[in-house]
């Protein structure tokens, strides 16, 4: 029988390698199951605290990312996608070999530097708060390094789940009030965005960020 | 139900109206113009009663104290609706001209208005949250709702500018809610309940037993990520966009009070970061180097700036600079910092306005190929000139009183940085006079070689309620200049300050 706590281990690093193969797939379609799967995991963490901690406010939280996140969100993007006609091949402003040679240096660099974080040495769970920080951080590195829009919005979806993870790892009772906040914003921001990129390929053809550099000083 | 809660009423009721498919746009235009002046109405009334002339917090109220209302919430909040009425007013004008040249139709106008109602209830949200969740999400809110304005005329500049916008907001919005989890993280660590943990007002009370390494790293991430939103150098790219595609009296709501909204959030939290680190110089840093990062990247790009609309958005980055290096130098400082948030708030509005009538009027956002606009729009000339000299920070101007006590402070704090901050004010004052001049009397004095205004305006300057607006406004400068040098002007805003500053 495996452990709850394996079972949570065993999440996130699910959840962190979809977000690491995020990086090195140039397929719009492949890119999007893997941030669904990324966001499954994440529910899947939460479901297994609810079981442990036996609190309902987590059943819910993990109910709810199914439902926006592995569900709504990567619906919405490829409903826009598919009525905007964008290509299947994403655009890359560093190769996808390169990006992940970095992405690995960067997850093993944080991995080594974990000790020294003050909120590490205060948290019941420190795995989880590394894994969480660094799907965290490779979602920054697909912000820097892709030049396309649906990339783009994908990085900072996968931000956003690094600091999901952060919170159900540190704070076992984050306030109602700002989950639904949180998972509110993120419907909004996603809904928001998918119409901004079908605007951006509908006026310039292409859903490559390098055309959008008209404005500058 | 909470009086205070009347506050949100109206915004409201003009974004339900907005939502209604088929409303007339003449009638959704004025009733939102009453919406505006009403909610001004409420908000003084309220602030007057309660709120403003009293110490601490006043009244917590709705659902377990999610929301309250203190002086400098009050002065926000006066700051936004003065704001709402104007952009409202102004709005009557503007949007009516545009519909009539074709350039909006009846659904654009109802997003203008549904997107802009929204906007100002997550303004008004962000002035009174206690809760830091609500602060968050209204925060957020206002990104969202502002998006679609930003990209409203679909044009690919626009869209560009919506797209850098809402992905760098976002994503420093984001940062800031790791902030916010820490300090959460913090509050519970130091035992604190779930609920006392994102409540401003229990945090500041036990704000000296949260840890000081977890409270660092958490101003770290609230101060890169709500600082995004300021719009400090260099998180500072999405701002001169934004702001300058965006319809023009949005613009103005964007750089007249989101940014003070964001920036009120900042000094929320750097509060707490120093009662817990027991100092405050610490965090003060910050707000000196990003500060004077901001003054001097926009005084010299003033110098070739071409487009009057991108002008006036570098001077507000210019403005948060200056802000941020009066919070810098000390608890004694907050209060200079008011005064020109302020004056700069009904300034940059009332530039804005004017700017949005020559657009409407010359189509153009380019110096270059506007006609000498003393001779020819003397009216609104006038108006720019008188503002622009108030943001400028000439006497009875509310940022004269601002920057004379921040040179008064800065000169005994420290001589060196004071200097090299006076030297770049008088930078971004040679950039700005030369370009307003280039506008007002010689578009040649930019260094183009032959002067053709490509378009004349179809008719004659009248006199417009923009007009009405923007003299309104040049008048609560001058008289806010006056006040704030009065005895009974200072006190106020040091007992607003007080609420922010109270390790000292």
């Amino acid at each position: 029988m495996i452990s709850p706590v394996a079972i949570q281990f065993i999440a996130l690093g699910l959840c962190l390698l979809a977000s690491l193969m995020c990086i090195v797939t140039l397929r719009l379609r492949s890119i999007l199951r893997l941030y669904a799967f990324a966001s499954l995991m994440l529910a899947v963490y939460a479901a297994v605290l609810a079981w442990q901690g036996g609190e309902i406010h987590f059943w819910a939280v993990a109910a709810l990312t199914v439902l926006v996140k592995v569900a709504f969100v990567p619906w919405i993007l490829s409903r826009s996608v598919r009525k905007s006609h964008a290509l299947e091949r994403l655009q890359t402003s560093v190769r996808p070999t390169t990006s992940l040679l970095l992405a690995l240096v960067m997850v093993l660099g944080l991995a080594a530097a974990v000790s020294h974080w003050p909120f590490v040495q205060h948290a019941v769970s420190n795995q989880a708060i590394l894994l969480s920080v660094e799907v965290f951080f490779v979602g920054m590195l697909l912000l820097i390094f892709r030049r396309d829009v649906l990339s783009q919005i994908i990085g900072f979806l996968t931000i956003e789940n690094g600091i999901s993870a952060f919170a159900f790892a540190t704070i076992t009772g984050v306030p109602a009030l700002l989950e639904a906040g949180i998972f509110g914003a993120l419907m909004f921001g996603a809904l928001l965005m998918a119409t901004l990129s079908h605007h951006v390929q509908t006026l310039y053809g292409t859903e490559d960020t390098k055309a959008l550099s008209e404005l500058t000083d | 139900m909470p009086i205070q809660l009347l506050l949100f009423l109206f915004p409201v009721l003009g974004a339900v109206l907005a939502a209604i498919p088929g409303v007339p746009s003449k009638a959704l235009r004025q009733v939102s113009a009453i919406v505006g002046v009403a909610t001004f109405l409420i908000v003084g009334w309220l602030s007057y009663t309660g709120g403003f002339f009293q110490e601490g917090e006043v009244a917590s109220f709705f659902a377990g104290k999610v929301l309250r209302l203190d002086a400098l919430a009050c002065f926000l909040l006066l700051l936004v609706s003065v704001l709402y009425a104007s952009v409202m007013l102004v709005s009557v004008r503007y949007m009516g001209e545009e519909q009539v040249e074709g350039i909006v139709d009846a659904r654009k106008n109802r997003l203008y208005y549904g997107m802009g109602h929204l906007f100002v209830l997550s303004m008004l949200l962000a002035a009174v949250a206690n809760h830091v969740g609500v602060l968050w999400f209204a925060l957020e809110a206002t990104t969202l709702s502002t998006t679609l304005l930003v990209a409203f005329y679909r044009k690919e500049g626009g869209v560009e500018a919506a797209w850098k916008y809402v992905l760098l907001c976002s994503t420093g919005i984001a940062l800031g809610l790791i902030g916010v989890l820490m300090v959460g993280f913090a509050a519970t660590q130091a035992g604190l309940s779930p609920q006392e943990a994102f409540n401003l007002a229990a945090l500041r009370a036990s704000a000296g037993s949260l840890s000081p390494d977890l409270m660092r790293w958490a101003f770290v991430f609230l101060f890169i990520g709500i600082g995004t939103k300021v719009g400090f150098v260099p998180m500072h790219t999405w701002l001169p966009d934004a702001h300058s595609k965006t319809p023009s009296p949005i613009s103005a709501f964007l750089s007249g009070t989101l940014l003070n909204c964001a920036f009120v959030t900042i000094l929320r939290f750097k509060d707490l970061v120093d009662f817990s680190l027991n100092q405050t110089w610490w965090t003060e840093r910050f707000f000196l180097v990003f500060g004077l990062l901001s003054v001097a990247l926009p005084a010299f790009i003033f110098l070739g700036l071409r487009n009057y609309k991108r002008l006036l958005a570098y001077s507000s980055v210019e403005h948060m600079g200056l802000m941020a290096i009066c919070v810098g130098l000390g608890p004694i400082g907050v209060v200079p910092m008011l005064m020109h948030m302020a004056g700069h708030t009904l300034a940059k509005s009332g530039l804005f306005f004017g700017a949005g009538e020559w657009l409407l009027r010359y189509k153009t956002t380019k110096i270059d190929l506007l006609p000498r606009l003393m001779r020819t729009d003397t009216r609104t000339a006038g108006l720019f000139l008188a503002l622009m000299l108030a943001l400028l920070a000439v006497p009875l101007s509310p940022l004269f009183a601002s920057e004379y006590f921040l040179v008064a402070i800065g000169i005994n704090l420290n001589k060196p940085i004071t200097f090299i901050f006076m030297l770049l004010l008088v930078l971004a004052f040679v950039g700005m006079m030369r370009a307003t001049f280039a506008m007002l009397f010689d578009p040649t004095m930019l260094g183009t070689e032959s002067h053709e205004p490509s378009r004349e305006a179809a008719h004659p300057e009248g006199w417009r309620i923009t007009h009405g607006v923007m003299a309104v406004h040049v008048v609560l400068l001058v008289a806010l200049g006056y006040w704030f040098f009065t005895a009974e002007g200072f006190q106020v805003l040091s007992r607003v300050a007080k609420l922010i500053t109270s390790t000292v």
